[in-house]
């Protein structure tokens, strides 16, 4: 063989190395999303929730389940984390967080933010009967009514009523007992749905997000820029997460104008500086370096647009550390 | 066939049986070597870092500041010095062939070798490194890879530029590029101010975030640089060093 086609033998090789390594890690990660999509939950349920609220949430839990997240998430993590809660659901509900429970979808209703407002579309596969049977072995005190042909248990714990419904079989609605109506209205047709709020803020879908929220912003963010509370500065704003190869987060925000908008991007990048120096060699401190080297504050007229990154690793090793420092006497 | 391509082919059949080239794979396959030690030390329970974080340090400590910018500047540097050494020059000079086409020629034959060399070194690497954590880690990291071959492409093809400009216009370019790139880059990246825009390894570490070592230092004194102005800045750092090699060699002295 002459030295032209051992060139084009090198020639090649080299090349079939990088197009097979990229192939396969193309066939691996459109496989792996293909298999998300299959086991995903099929988006929010925003036909339940009521037109008018002030904000709106959805947490794809299958893909949070099926992520490198909930892998390293062992069970003594759990127990001290408010995944705990999750674990009370089961005990109370019959309902298994991490298995029976596709997505949620959560909804606070308009108003100065007042906590009673509020309600949960779980989506998933439940079991009727056996979630009425545990509903009546409840401790407290549990009421059954009907709302638009559902039935609507109420279970009071101490001074709070929290109200649940199974609209079909596949959806359960938790929240205050008034917001869980409003939420069967919504899901009968009977009232309009929330479905158009979301384009009506600016945002899009959030197609292919895993976890999101929006809303019009609460105070204590309102009261970033200006003299006080009042001093209105965003209109609305969004919250956005996707498990990639790394967790990805976006924050995005409408200002009231350019000069609101400028301010605000002026305070994060001060806080950002300030957390930058916030490093140290401590587990947290080496995360909070990781996760600022990676943050990115643009603005565009009215709307400021934070990205951060937040590896697995860093995530995995912060709980770890956690773990240790709460085994210590 | 052009003349430029043919010197192009040409020039890759002698650079790829120079004598450096086995300097080059030995270079190129330093990260492969250290990946495989990885794989050892985990076969013996010496480590238990996950493969992800293995890649991320080996492509951010070895492969973006070392390896690419040296391949680059060992190859790239040598596309007028080489034929000038050997006396060859003169010949090439002579024949019916611009001098444009004769430069463009080396200089893509410059960038496809060092390009032949860190990719395939890139892809082997990951593999090496993520196979333990098996299929589903390798597909969840693949736009990471995707990422670090384009970044790595984009570099390259602006570190050619660079070195084929000092090639063309300085005496000892070996010695410039070596102070470029541990000695201005390095540096450039810890000083305050706008020095480290001057700097290819700025624009590749904003184009991998998380991937930098002096990325913390960076976002201390200032944000890093966004995507699409990090890919144009090397796309005009490799068009303007290509084109100025270009003309300072239409009108250099060569003997």
């Amino acid at each position: 063989m002459n030295s032209s086609r051992w060139t084009f033998v090198s020639g090649i090789l080299a090349t079939g190395v990088v197009f097979a390594g990229v192939l396969v890690g193309a066939v691996a990660y459109f496989g792996g999303r293909g298999v998300s999509a299959q086991t995903g939950s099929g988006g929010p349920s925003l036909a339940f929730v009521p037109k008018g609220a002030s904000l709106i949430g959805y947490v794809d839990l299958k893909s949070v389940a099926s992520s490198p997240l909930a892998e390293s998430w062992s069970e003594s993590m759990r127990e001290r984390t408010p995944f705990s809660a999750l674990d009370e659901l089961e005990e109370s509900t019959g309902i298994d967080a991490m298995n029976d429970i596709d997505s949620l979808t959560l909804a606070i209703g308009p108003g100065t933010g007042k906590p009673e407002r509020w309600g949960i579309a779980v989506k998933g596969v439940f079991d009727r009967d056996r979630l009425v049977e545990k509903l009546s072995a409840h401790k407290g005190e549990v009421e059954t009514s009907t709302h638009a042909g559902t039935d609507v248990y109420l279970v009071r714990g101490g001074s709070e009523t929290t109200a649940m419904a199974q609209p079909d079989d596949s959806t359960v609605l938790i929240g205050d007992a008034a917001y869980v109506r409003e939420m069967l209205d919504s899901g009968s047709g009977a009232k309009p749905s929330a479905a158009g709020s979301l384009a009506a803020w600016g945002y899009g879908d959030f197609q292919g997000e895993t976890f999101w929220f929006a809303g019009t912003p609460p105070d204590v963010v309102q009261g970033l820029v200006g003299r006080g509370s009042g001093n209105e500065s965003l209109r609305t704003f969004a919250v956005t997460g996707r498990l990639d190869a790394d967790l990805l987060l976006r924050a995005r925000g409408q200002a009231v104008d350019s000069k609101k908008a400028q301010e605000l991007a002026d305070v994060l990048r001060g806080i950002m500086a300030l957390a930058r120096l916030q490093q140290d060699s401590s587990p947290r401190g080496a995360l909070l370096g990781r996760v600022m080297e990676s943050v990115s504050v643009e603005l565009a007229d009215q709307e400021i647009d934070v990205n951060l990154t937040v590896p697995y690793d860093s995530i995995r090793e912060l709980l770890e550390s956690q773990k240790k420092v709460a085994a210590q006497p | 066939m052009k003349p430029a391509a043919i010197v192009a082919r040409w020039s890759l059949g002698e650079l790829l049986w120079s004598p450096r080239t086995l300097a080059m794979i030995a270079l190129a396959g330093t990260p492969l070597g250290l990946a495989l030690a990885y794989r050892v030390a985990l076969a013996f329970r010496m480590t238990e870092t996950d493969g992800a974080g293995v890649f991320t340090a080996l492509v951010s400590g070895v492969f973006f500041p070392f390896v690419a910018p040296m391949l680059s500047l060992v190859y790239a540097s040598g596309v007028v010095r080489d034929d000038v050494e050997a006396g060859t020059m003169p010949y090439f000079l002579t024949r019916p062939l611009s001098r444009a086409s004769f430069l463009s020629g080396k200089m893509l034959a410059s960038f496809t070798m060092s390009l032949a060399l860190v990719l395939p070194s890139l892809v082997l690497v990951y593999y090496v490194v993520l196979s333990p954590s098996g299929w589903s880690e390798i597909g969840a990291r693949f736009p990471n890879l995707a990422r670090n071959l384009g970044v790595a492409a984009l570099g390259l093809v602006a570190y050619n530029g660079i070195f084929a400009l000092a090639g063309t216009v300085l005496k000892r370019p070996l010695l410039a590029g070596l102070f470029f790139i541990f000695g201005w880059q390095a540096v450039a990246t810890f000083v305050p101010g706008r020095a480290r825009l001057a700097t290819v390894a700025h624009y590749m570490s904003s184009l991998t975030p998380g991937s930098s070592s002096g990325g913390v230092f960076a976002g201390l004194l200032g944000e890093r640089t966004s995507a699409i102005a990090s890919i144009l800045a090397l796309a005009a750092i490799a068009g303007a060093t290509h084109a100025l090699a270009l003309a300072a060699f239409a009108r250099k002295e060569v003997r």
